[in-house]
């Protein structure tokens, strides 16, 4: 292989899944370079890079709203003369693709480059508001994948990942918003029609994977169940719960139980855990691209 | 001109519920909004700006900032309540709303232009009810903040109707004190008038050491040295704090060092010991120190160093934050967590990489209703705030809180004891040189790095009590402000792997003055001027700035030669470093005000001059209670009674909020089973960056209540424990190439005798027989201890009717263990694997119900607490670790007895079991309940798949007592045949119910 892809995992500012997201990225066979956000904003590092990811962490603690601070300073920044959302835009337009997680997400929901629809980057139509139970929770989750124009779960049907947030629940209008609720309804449907929903929260329990608005399988109380969306394009994507927090088989908290049930009845471990398929589906697709 | 901007709203049903269960208040529902005060100019535009798209989320919020938000969005309100912070006290919501400011209006703002933010409360009352401000008070100063830290506006509904408003003002710091430096004229002083220059600087120090100070200061080399540097033959008040701070119990730990005559009643004899630390911590490490290859540094730095691997080191700090946790639960335990966290990465060159967190809290029962102890805060509100603060340090800086557990006392009402622990993992070589090395030269330059200096924990707690005006900072209670910690630490990380440091420690108790102070000895000498440091705000004296313990700070010594570019990135990553000197080999600690010098002392006589304490303890035998039994219950009852203690109950609630994946490399996470509320005894983590399957496990136990029996058992039991947790999880006793590492955390009563304290020799004596117990395992096992930490005055003094009391925390040891795994897939987990599987019990039970579960559960105190015979656990470890590999599943009996074994590896499989109690091998025990209740040690519950049965028996044979008793079942009910011959049933509901009820996240109503 000539040239590997390359992604770039920011860092900085209170993220703090960059070391794990960039093993995900290495693993998949990216070249993965972590980048502090300042250098980015600053035009020190330029967007020269197949994937830009936006990993989990507390952007400046979360103290105005969750990656909200971040959002603000990124809209508020110019490099050589021209906003930098319109550069990430381009960056987009030209093939390239932006990720964020949890945190990262948060951030790109907030910036408006998601869900941005007819690709008016920049405006905010949809948020990540606080977990109905009010509280920071980490647990394991169960998502329905959808068909999407989204790259990020080829050929999956259903996957498991842990979700560890306070400020998860997807919504697009609220009783004290200013967003009208007619307009949110329909952001709702033109969301799922359109192909922009990635994935949604499924109960436990049963086989398939059926979307549900009940805590805890649905741990945050998001609108439709929605844990991550995308652009019209697809290349614009992000979600709450962390595939690079199930890079390892052993990641899963029951992986004894799976392994000694596999074991018994004569199968194969798996070679690794769930969330890589996330990193190896970008890598197909950028493989693809070129 | 104050601006001020209202964001709202959010639904708070939590804290309605919250006011009426506590509180006994109708309040039905509880709204909240965000406010931020602007401290400075803005036109029109501007505060439009940043409040619709700055500070404001359109979707669910809206701004207001011409009038009140209740004002511009009519919306029905019973009570308002606003809560701002004290003037001084960290506000990092403030700090970046500011940040966000500057970059949004594009334009600089002034040095003291500050966003000061606040939290508004709106609530509704019952129909047909009032709230009154007396209302409004109880609930601010009782549930929404702390009045320590905090100040609060209330205003009823009719207050807001006739005309009243939040007034736009800001809690800034206004002090115009002249900055100057105290002279004292230590040499003429005679020993009443040092006692009370003591009382007066609040030091802390005895006439021993008072007249070893003053000694120094008559000493005629000395002063011409002084004379030399410009300073005077009086000492300055800078120099008598940097003494203070650097001979105090904290920093020096005396009573851990001091000489004691330890008298046994019982055998008539006396034995000296020179010093706790030295014999039994130090000296167990040094006894078992040539049999651990792996040993870096340890006692000397920080934290402990071991050899992870051939390129890694792993470090460990455990610390307590007693005192802080009492006055403000969750800033205390905030400021634990991350001040643990700076140990560790201020460990050797330049420091390690934070891995994993940890925690353990002795707290009162938060369901405790009735009098409190005074001055002290309701069980309830410290469990909540502790368990808040451990979360938000770890969960805001990307730590993985992987470890942990909490026991309940009532003596932990008047002072709760929060252990905060710390894993980091660092490169071995750095830039060519050994990382665990702090190898500072002279020319080095001195560097702080982080936060700015403030009147913080200065003099601590002492200050709390005395008259404060509306704007004197806040110093006693200090809140952490993680993210400018966390964003600290990645730029120290880049220096360090750059190259550029040579030595790293953080800014803790005693704040610059200790720091500099111990970096100085490698060197041999520093000189610097706290004229440059930066400040919070104006005020500060000399000494203050010098000793605050202001958060979020590392001092650091940096190579010259790379002095630019460390300067050049601090400034790209937004983070403030200043050089404040150098480090010398003048063998002198030379401190200069905007370059007069106020301090210059001698580092050899500072750092070894003070004089060793001698103590006295008498031990009188272990503590014989009455002799009752407990009445007999039938199995279930037994069983549902025990697993619902507090101590052994589901912690799920306090770990749900916890992060515990973040970094990727958890591999067994702190709460676990089918329905993830089942505690693991011993957990797991890998570096993620590294292939391959090594991993650290770990583990930890503390039996304070056995320290009412006999504190030696306690030791012995809580270390056992601790390490059978890991046996039975898949470590292997210590070998070359697999390190353990100990940490051993004491938090005991005032040991020392006085009138005050009548019977400070005994409590001294249980102190000794902790450090014994600990000593005497330690070496038996061959584990070294690497680092700890002593807190030695957990009690609550106070005068009622004209007489004293005190109430005093038991003894506790907390030991905290990290094993290497060479292969984590061999490892097991605690869960029944597979119906028909064969269950097995290794260990023979014993009548031990001396301070356990089962025996508390009905208020008894009785019977023999656990005995520990170290040869007999190497015996029983060596034998499990060796059948572990036929093993389904594997659980180290413990706390809690079998009782608690068969539920947690039941309820974490989600399926029951049959068991016969006749089969499990006991002694002394004729009824079901005492043999489910026990809570004898060297016991395992391991279960077996049928086809390895006869491997698994072979393996064993001869080396441990072991019988089968049963098997896992594929019904969701545990059958017991009991001695009595009967057949008793408890489902797994049953079950679930009575272990996950008593800390479930909805505690039941009680009046606080």
């Amino acid at each position: 292989m000539a040239n590997p892809p390359k992604a770039l995992v920011l860092a900085g500012e209170g993220l703090n899944c960059e070391v794990e997201a960039q093993q995900g990225f290495l693993r998949a066979g990216f070249d993965a370079k972590v980048v502090h956000v300042r250098d980015l904003l600053s035009g020190k590092q330029a967007l020269d890079a197949d994937v830009v990811h936006f990993p989990g962490g507390f952007l400046h603690g979360d103290d105005i709203g969750s990656a909200k601070a971040l959002a603000d300073l990124i809209q508020a920044t110019r490099i050589a003369g021209k906003p930098f959302v319109e550069h990430l835009a381009q960056f987009v337009q030209d093939g390239g693709i932006v990720y964020g997680a949890c945190n990262g997400f948060q951030c790109l929901v907030k910036l408006g480059m998601l869900p941005a629809f007819d690709g008016k980057y920049g405006q905010q139509t949809a948020t990540l508001t606080f977990n109905q139970s009010r509280k920071f929770e980490m647990r394991w989750v169960k998502l329905k994948v959808l068909p999407s124009k989204c790259p990020a779960f080829d050929g999956m049907s259903e996957i498991e990942l842990p979700v560890r947030h306070g400020e998860g629940r997807f919504t697009v209008y609220d009783r004290f918003g200013t967003a009208s609720p007619a307009k949110g309804e329909e952001a709702l449907v033109r969301l799922f029609q359109d192909g922009q929903v990635l994935a949604q929260y499924a109960q436990k329990t049963g086989s398939g994977a059926s979307p549900t608005q009940f805590y805890p399988d649905n741990p945050n109380g998001s609108m439709q169940a929605i844990a991550g969306i995308c652009d019209p394009t697809g290349r614009v994507f992000g979600m709450m719960p962390h595939p690079e927090g199930f890079l390892e088989f052993e990641n899963h908290p029951l992986w004894h139980r799976r392994k000694d049930a596999l074991q018994r009845a004569g199968q194969p471990l798996p070679k690794e855990g769930q969330g890589m398929a996330v990193f190896h589906s970008l890598f197909r697709h950028v493989k693809e691209k070129t | 001109m104050v601006h001020r901007i209202e964001v709202g709203l959010r639904e708070e049903p939590g804290l309605a519920k919250k006011i009426q269960n506590l509180l006994g208040l109708p309040v039905t529902e509880a709204y909240s909004m965000s406010v931020y005060s602007l401290d400075f100019d803005v036109s029109a535009d501007e505060l439009k700006q940043l409040a619709e798209q700055a500070y404001c989320d359109p979707i669910v919020e809206k701004a207001a900032y011409r009038k009140a938000w209740v004002s511009e969005n009519p919306f029905h309100f019973d009570l308002l309540i606003e809560k701002r912070f004290r003037p001084g006290v960290t506000d990092a919501v403030g700090k970046t709303a500011r940040q966000v400011a500057t970059a949004v209006l594009q334009r600089a703002l002034k040095d003291d232009a500050s966003v000061y933010s606040s939290t508004q409360y709106l609530f509704r009352a019952e129909k047909g009810r009032n709230l009154t401000a007396q209302d409004g008070q109880n609930i601010a100063t009782q549930l929404l903040g702390n009045p320590l830290i905090e100040q609060f506006i209330v205003l009823t509904k009719d207050a807001f109707k006739d005309g009243e408003r939040v007034p736009a003002t800001v809690p800034k710091v206004a002090d115009s004190h002249k900055p100057v430096v105290e002279e004292v004229a230590l040499s003429t002083y005679s020993d009443e008038q040092l006692q009370i220059l003591n009382k007066y600087r609040q030091m802390a120090l005895n006439l021993e050491e008072l007249k070893a100070i003053q000694k120094h200061y008559k000493d005629p080399q000395f002063m011409q040295a002084r004379k030399k540097r410009g300073m005077g033959e009086k000492a300055t008040d800078v120099e008598l704090e940097v003494f203070a701070q650097t001979w105090s119990e904290h920093c020096k730990h005396k009573e851990f060092n001091a000489i004691i005559e330890y008298k046994d009643v019982q055998t008539g004899k006396t034995q000296i010991i020179e010093g706790l630390f030295p014999t039994f911590i130090a000296g167990a490490t040094k006894q078992v120190s040539p049999h651990c290859p792996w040993l870096v540094s340890v006692f000397k730095d920080n934290a402990g160093v071991v050899q992870f691997n051939d390129e890694y080191y792993f470090a460990l700090k455990v610390e307590t934050h007693n005192s802080p946790s009492a006055l403000d639960p969750y800033g205390g335990a905030l400021t634990g967590i991350v001040g643990n966290n700076r140990d560790v990465a201020g460990v050797g060159m330049g420091g390690a990489d934070l891995w994993f967190n940890q925690f353990y809290y002795c707290l009162g029962d938060p369901h405790h209703e009735g009098p409190l102890p005074p001055r002290t805060m309701h069980p309830r509100l410290i469990y909540e705030g502790v368990v808040a603060g451990v979360r938000d340090g770890g969960n805001k800086c990307g730590i993985p809180t992987l470890n942990g557990g909490a026991c309940f006392d009532q003596r932990f009402m008047a002072k709760p004891l929060v252990y905060c622990g710390t894993g980091g993992l660092m490169k071995a070589k750095i830039a060519g040189r050994d990382s665990a090395e702090k190898n500072v030269l002279p020319g080095d330059l001195a560097v702080q790095v982080g936060g700015r200096i403030g009147k913080d924990g200065i003099h601590g707690a002492t200050m709390s009590s005395v008259a404060r005006s509306e704007n004197t900072p806040v110093t006693a209670v200090q809140i952490g402000d993680p993210i400018t910690q966390k964003t600290m630490f990645d730029f120290l990380a880049v220096c360090r792997d750059n190259g550029w440091l040579r030595g790293i420690t953080d800014n803790g108790a005693g704040g610059l003055s200790s720091s500099l102070g111990e970096m100085a000895r490698t060197s041999n000498g520093v000189r610097f001027d706290i004229g440059v440091a930066p400040l919070k705000y104006h005020g500060l004296q000399p000494w203050e700035i010098l000793v605050s313990e202001a958060q979020e700070r590392m001092t650091l010594a940096v190579i010259p030669a790379h002095i630019d570019e460390f300067m050049q990135l601090a400034k790209e990553r937004g983070v403030e470093a200043v050089v404040l000197g150098e480090f010398t080999d003048s063998g002198f600690f030379e401190v200069f005000y905007n370059q007069k010098p106020i301090a210059y002392l001698d580092l050899e006589f500072l750092h070894q001059g003070v004089p060793r304490k001698r103590l006295q303890a008498e031990w009188r035998g272990p503590a014989q209670f009455p002799q009752k039994t407990v009445p007999q219950h039938p199995v279930p009852d037994a069983v549902k009674a025990i697993v619902s203690s507090l101590d052994v109950c589901s912690k799920e609630w306090i770990f749900r909020q916890k992060d515990h994946n973040v970094k990727g490399g958890t591999l067994l996470p702190p709460i676990n089973g089918v329905s993830g509320q089942v505690n693991t005894p011993a957990t797991l983590i890998k570096p993620t960056f590294l292939p391959g399957r090594e991993a650290a496990a770990m583990s930890q136990a503390a039996y304070p209540k056995y320290s009412d029996f006999d504190s030696r058992q306690a030791a012995l039991c809580a270390f056992n424990e601790a390490v059978g947790k890991l046996i039975a999880l898949g470590a292997k006793l210590p070998q070359d190439d697999t390190f353990w590492t100990a940490c051993d955390n004491f938090c005991v009563p005032d040991s020392v005798y006085s009138e005050q304290n009548p019977d400070g020799k005994y409590k001294l004596a249980q102190l000794v027989r902790l450090c014994q117990g600990m000593y005497d395992y330690a070496v038996a096992l061959g584990i070294p201890f690497t680092s700890g930490k002593d807190s030695m005055k957990n009690d609550l003094k106070y005068e009622k009717d004209g007489k004293t009391f005190r109430i005093s925390v038991p003894p506790t040891l907390l030991i905290s263990l990290v094993a290497k795994i060479n292969d984590y897939a061999q490892t097991r987990s605690i869960d029944f694997k597979a119906p028909g599987d064969i269950i097995y019990v290794i260990g023979t039970t014993k009548n031990e119900l001396g301070g356990s579960q089962y025996a508390e559960q009905f208020g008894i105190q009785t019977g023999a607490v656990p005995a520990v015979d170290p040869a007999e656990s190497k015996k029983v470890f060596s034998a499990v670790t060796d059948a572990l590999p036929l093993a389904a599943s594997a659980y180290y009996v413990r706390q809690g007895g079998l009782a608690l074994a068969i539920t947690e590896c039941a309820l974490a499989a989600g399926i029951g079991a049959e068991i016969e109690l006749a089969k499990v091998p006991k002694t002394g025990l004729a009824r079901s309940d005492l043999l489910l209740g026990s809570e004898t040690q060297n016991r395992f519950l391991v279960t077996v798949a049928p086809e390895n049965q006869a491997a698994f028996e072979k393996t064993l044979h001869g080396k441990v007592t072991f019988a089968q008793v049963g098997t896992v079942s594929k019904h969701t009910t545990v059958t017991f045949k009991t001695l009595e011959g009967q057949f008793e049933s408890i489902t797994l509901q049953e079950l679930s119910d009575a272990y996950t009820g008593p800390l479930r996240q909805d505690l039941p109503e009680i009046k606080i």
